[in-house]
């Protein structure tokens, strides 16, 4: 089981050569709902890449528990992607079952999931007659089956209107208030990651290092268009000007 | 969000049947064009349609003509399932793995512009007038063509898909057959689709050349008696068996691999 998350990396070389991140620590206690905020190019992506296991080829670590290689841990995770990254050759429901091994696989769990998401009468339509939202809700109903207990989102509600957007950030929220998997959600949208989570990371342009550690202490739910969040994300800019484009 | 239903595929019908009647006709024009030339040239250089299809149905009386295919098209199956599978290894091999594909290119380069005749005869010089040899001789000339298209089908696979694959443990059994394959199958079904075409002209070849029986061997018999019309019966036959297969085999198989791609 996951009860904490050390990740402590000193660099980070990318292929070509170029160093995309730097001297970067961040821990997390289990259940938290951490959002990464960064320009873009940061590294963001490279990071997420780190915690879930796919980019091992790192100057540094990833730690669960204080002890042991996260990698090395029996745990659950799930990667919502920018593109849902969907198989177009699988039905809806066949996409979600691909990730359940045989014997997590039960009809009931999976149908009840796709209710939950908005998703019933879909289960036998292929991706490719979805539009993007609803493309983006079976992303979110194949990360939530195998119950994470790590959840690594990178950007998923961008390129969707916000009406879209806002129906699935109040999806994300009830799945993880049941759940309560770990969450890092990176984002380059102040407003989002203020409105979503209990601590926003901010961090600098390539290479990427933290440089800010801010936890929201406002209470849900929240309306991401509210004046709350709005309060919030003002005084983040009046104290911080250059907080977006990764100065400190 | 869009969902196609029933009314789109009702918006189908008429260009399938349209298509249907342009595909009758296309046969109804050869068989005109066939039967006027038989009219103007000499009846034993071209007999006419009519006189063929009788003939087919004596050569199918006497029981040579279903031997001499049924042999032939056991041939066709054994060189086209080893052609396939051996191809398609070496090409997904050579598509994923960078130095293996540098060090293979120029054999496999030999292999696609050696003709097929050579190989044929060495094969009978090397292995003697067998079956294996036959079999080995047609297999080796096919081979090369799946390689190339399965090693572009492996070089087109998607990484993020495979990521997602990486991502959420998916076995490797389950990876390669719902992940994996599914990208390769409109590669394998071309391979297919050329592989038995090729393999058809080939077999004959290797039965006129090392074979006493089958459709090749039975052909050389027609030549040496100057026996169009049983050449052209036995074509006819053959054309029929193609049909079917493409029909019976090839459609649905394609129907059923890349259905997701026509509701889309």
């Amino acid at each position: 089981m996951i009860n904490s998350i050390q990740i402590d990396i000193q660099k980070k070389l990318h292929s070509n050569g170029l160093c995309t991140i730097r001297d970067l620590s961040i821990s997390t206690s289990k259940g938290e709902f951490v959002a990464i905020v960064g320009p873009s190019g940061a590294g963001k992506t490279t990071l997420l890449n780190i915690i879930s296991g796919l980019d091992e080829q790192i100057d540094g670590q990833v730690l669960a528990n204080d002890t042991l290689p996260l990698a090395q841990l029996e745990h659950n995770r799930s990667f919502v992607f920018q593109e849902p990254r969907l198989m177009p050759w699988l039905t809806v429901r066949k996409n979600i079952e691909l990730v359940l091994s045989s014997e997590q696989n039960q009809q009931g769990a999976v149908q009840k999931l796709l209710g939950e998401v908005g998703l019933q009468g879909f289960e036998h339509v292929y991706p490719g007659q979805l539009s993007g939202g609803m493309q983006r809700r079976v992303g979110l109903a194949r990360a939530f089956i195998v119950e994470p207990e790590l959840l690594l989102l990178d950007e998923p509600f961008q390129s969707l209107d916000e009406p879209t957007a806002n129906d699935l950030r109040a999806l994300l929220l009830r799945l993880t208030k049941k759940q309560k998997p770990t969450v890092f959600f990176v984002t380059h949208q102040l407003r989002e990651a203020v409105a979503l989570a209990d601590r926003v990371i901010f961090v600098s342009a390539r290479p990427a290092s933290v440089i800010l550690d801010y936890p929201v202490e406002l209470n849900r739910p929240r309306q991401i268009d509210g004046d709350e969040v709005t309060q919030v994300c003002n005084g983040l800019m009046k104290k911080y000007p250059d907080l977006l484009s990764g100065k400190s | 969000m869009q969902t196609q239903g029933p009314s789109a595929e009702v918006g189908l019908k008429p260009s399938v049947q349209s298509h249907k009647a342009l595909r009758a006709g296309s046969f109804l024009l050869i068989f005109i064009l066939w039967q006027v030339a038989a009219l103007v040239v000499d009846n034993r250089v071209l007999p006419a349609p009519i006189a063929v299809v009788k003939r087919l149905f004596i050569d199918l009386a006497s029981g040579e003509l279903l031997s001499n295919l049924t042999v032939t098209l056991i041939r066709v199956a054994f060189s086209f399932f080893f052609a396939m599978l051996l191809g398609t290894a070496i090409g997904l091999v050579m598509g994923s793995k960078r130095r293996l594909d540098v060090l293979l290119d120029g054999l496999l380069m030999l292999g696609l512009n050696v003709p097929a005749l050579v190989t044929i005869i060495l094969c009978y010089i090397w292995f003697g007038l067998t079956e294996v040899a036959a079999v080995v001789a047609v297999a080796v000339n096919k081979i090369p063509m799946v390689v190339v298209n399965m090693r572009e089908g492996a070089r087109a696979i998607d990484s993020q898909l495979m990521e997602v694959a990486r991502v959420y443990r998916i076995s490797r059994s389950l990876t390669f057959r719902s992940v994996y394959m599914p990208q390769l199958s409109p590669y394998l079904l071309a391979s297919m689709r050329n592989g038995l075409a090729l393999i058809w002209k080939i077999v004959l070849v290797v039965e006129l050349l090392g074979r006493s029986d089958g459709v090749g061997f039975q052909l050389s018999v027609f030549f040496q008696f100057f026996d169009i019309e049983g050449i052209l019966s036995y074509t006819l036959a053959f054309v029929l068996v193609i049909y079917m297969i493409e029909w019976l085999l090839l459609r649905p198989l394609e129907r059923s691999l890349s259905g997701w791609r026509q509701v889309g």
